[in-house]
């Protein structure tokens, strides 16, 4: 009986092992592993040690495409949290209009990329985006802000849209920590004399630390991996001013058929998501002891 | 009185939050009923229903978009076909036999939600290509299976840890083997979390261009996002009202699919990703 029971639950995890592992961790794997040789796609190729890493690590336009990734990914983790955290609190207020407005809040997460793309590309147009065309009509004054089409702006326009489209999941993930927040602790603060912001930061926010947690580690590595928003707003450009590193792997593979440099920056990429990772969990579990602890 | 007043503030408050947020969404769902001089003229304002739905039926037959929409959702049925029932049996197995490989197993599955798969792209290709699998809808289907399961399995598995163990150990003692419980017990009881994964994973393909873009011609087979990006990516946004003809054809399933589940969706969400 037992033994039938373990066959059996074998047999319902080979079909999709199989599909992970062809699909997924076998390339993956592979990219590792090219990345340490000349290997051009095509013919023979040998082991070259880290020489993709020492030449890609002295190349100025990958250097700033990981910064400005990193920068994307902690700004963007950042104010998604904020906002999140921010309008889960609004929401669990008790409002009439919650079920519709949370809705409201979620729905930019479910518009395509292109979509989102396309409609805000058009919203902040330098010349008659909606954006400029407000700030004209309550400044009194023509304004004609290239915010996509300047490299100094671009950044922040990227950052701008990619909170509004992750907000959704990341309120889901709050308002359900705040509801687990016994009423009765932050009744106790308020008798004690703690004021409404005090009890907050004091009771609520240490409640929902692993919430916070969770919804920081998907800003971050959803921000790292960031691809389609700004492939589909400005390609990458002006002059590479929004390129990430996905965009420049893309690049590097398809464009400019530097299939070394394509496999060494995968593999980076690779590396910084499992380690934000593990820096989250690692930081969570030390939190959790010292909570237990206290 | 003062309390209530202030509760209406937050309300008000919330409520002009919301609709700032929406204005991308506002400004798709009345200009595609707007023709080009009216959206330059007055983006924001509500149509005056002159030119009807032809902005949408003139998308429509420009855009080729029958032949995008049964491609993605060609994509999108194999993809839930195979990597809902592949992953529930899967959740199934690691969350009920404790015994250290399924324990292992189930870390396994889940260090796939950390591979981004913008990494694995090349060598992929070439596995696609070894399998005779390059350029076809089965290949990029099966990627796309490897790459939302492990998610899949995490929150159907988080889901079952918490279905109490009694139902099954009775169904055991009776002599039911572990397959027919699972169908006949398990199932029937993890249907709202179904529905969560598979909006999910709906989403997933119907918004995602770096796969299509990379593992299929777009001739063969123009996915909706993919056809969307060529169409207006090459020659600009000269004509508005096509422009946001085309945007609501990309949008308006997924919309569909998404309001009419969002009940069970976000119940699902919580009760998955929260507690698991």
């Amino acid at each position: 009986m037992q033994k039938q029971i373990l066959w059996t639950g074998i047999f319902f995890m080979l079909p999709i092992s199989m599909i992970l592992f062809i699909f997924l961790f076998l390339p993956i794997l592979q990219s590792l592993y090219y990345s340490l040789t000349n290997w051009t796609g095509v013919g023979d190729y040998s082991f070259i040690g880290f020489a993709n890493y020492q030449s890609i690590f002295t190349d100025s336009i990958f250097m700033d495409t990981l910064k400005r990734t990193l920068f994307i990914g902690l700004t963007t983790a950042l104010f998604t949290n904020l906002a999140g955290l921010f309008i889960a609190v609004l929401l669990d207020q008790s409002l009439f209009t919650k079920n519709i407005l949370r809705v409201l809040f979620y729905l930019p997460n479910v518009i395509p990329f292109v979509v989102a793309a396309f409609v805000w590309r058009y919203m902040l147009d330098a010349n008659d985006g909606l954006l400029n065309r407000t700030l004209s009509m309550l400044l009194s004054k023509n304004i004609h802000i290239p915010w996509v089409d300047s490299p100094s702006y671009v950044i922040w326009s990227i950052i701008v849209i990619s909170v509004w489209q992750m907000m959704g999941p990341v309120i889901i993930v709050y308002i359900a920590a705040l509801q687990g927040v016994p009423e009765h602790l932050k009744e106790a603060a308020l008798i004690e004399g703690a004021s409404p912001v005090k009890s907050f930061f004091s009771v609520t926010l240490p409640m929902i630390a692993p919430g916070i947690t969770v919804s920081v580690l998907i800003g971050l590595s959803n921000g790292i991996r960031i691809f389609d928003l700004p492939f589909a707003l400005t390609g990458g450009g002006p002059a590479n001013s929004s390129e990430t590193l996905s965009i420049r792997i893309y690049r590097y593979a398809f464009q400019s058929s530097d299939l070394g440099y394509a496999m060494s920056a995968s593999f980076i990429l690779t590396l910084l998501v499992i380690l934000i990772t593990f820096f989250f969990v690692a930081m969570s579990r030390r939190y959790e002891v010292g909570a237990e602890g206290a | 009185m003062i309390i209530r007043g202030k509760k209406y503030a937050v309300e008000i408050f919330t409520i002009i939050f919301a609709a700032i947020v929406s204005i991308p969404l506002y400004l798709v769902a009345i200009n595609s009923l707007k023709s080009h001089e009216e959206i330059v003229r007055k983006p924001l304002a509500l149509p005056h229903f002159t030119v009807g739905f032809s902005n949408i039926t003139r998308a429509f037959e420009k855009m080729d978009i029958v032949k995008s929409y049964s491609t993605t959702l060609s994509i999108v049925v194999l993809v839930i076909a195979c990597g809902v029932l592949l992953s529930m049996l899967a959740a199934y197995a690691v969350s009920r036999i404790n015994q250290r490989p399924f324990k292992v197993m189930y870390w396994v599955f889940l260090s796939g939600i950390l591979v981004p798969i913008q990494s694995a792209m090349i060598p992929l290709i070439f596995i696609l290509k070894t399998f005779h699998l390059n350029n076809t809808l089965l290949g990029i289907a099966l990627v796309y299976t490897a790459i939302v399961s492990p998610f899949a399995i995490f929150v159907f598995s988080g889901f079952m840890r918490t279905i109490p163990r009694e139902l099954e150990e009775a169904a055991f003692m009776d002599g039911s083997s572990l397959v027919n419980t699972f169908f006949k017990i398990i199932l029937p009881l993890i249907k709202p979390v179904t529905a969560t994964v598979i909006i999910l994973q709906f989403m997933y393909v119907w918004n995602d261009m770096l796969l299509p873009l990379v593992l299929l011609n777009s001739q063969d087979y123009p996915t909706v996002s993919i056809a969307l990006y060529k169409f207006f990516g090459a020659r600009g946004a000269a004509d508005l009202s096509l422009l946001f003809g085309g945007i609501s054809l990309a949008l308006l399933p997924v919309i569909i699919l998404f309001l009419s589940l969002q009940r069970y969706f976000v119940k699902g969400l919580v009760a998955g990703a929260v507690k698991g």
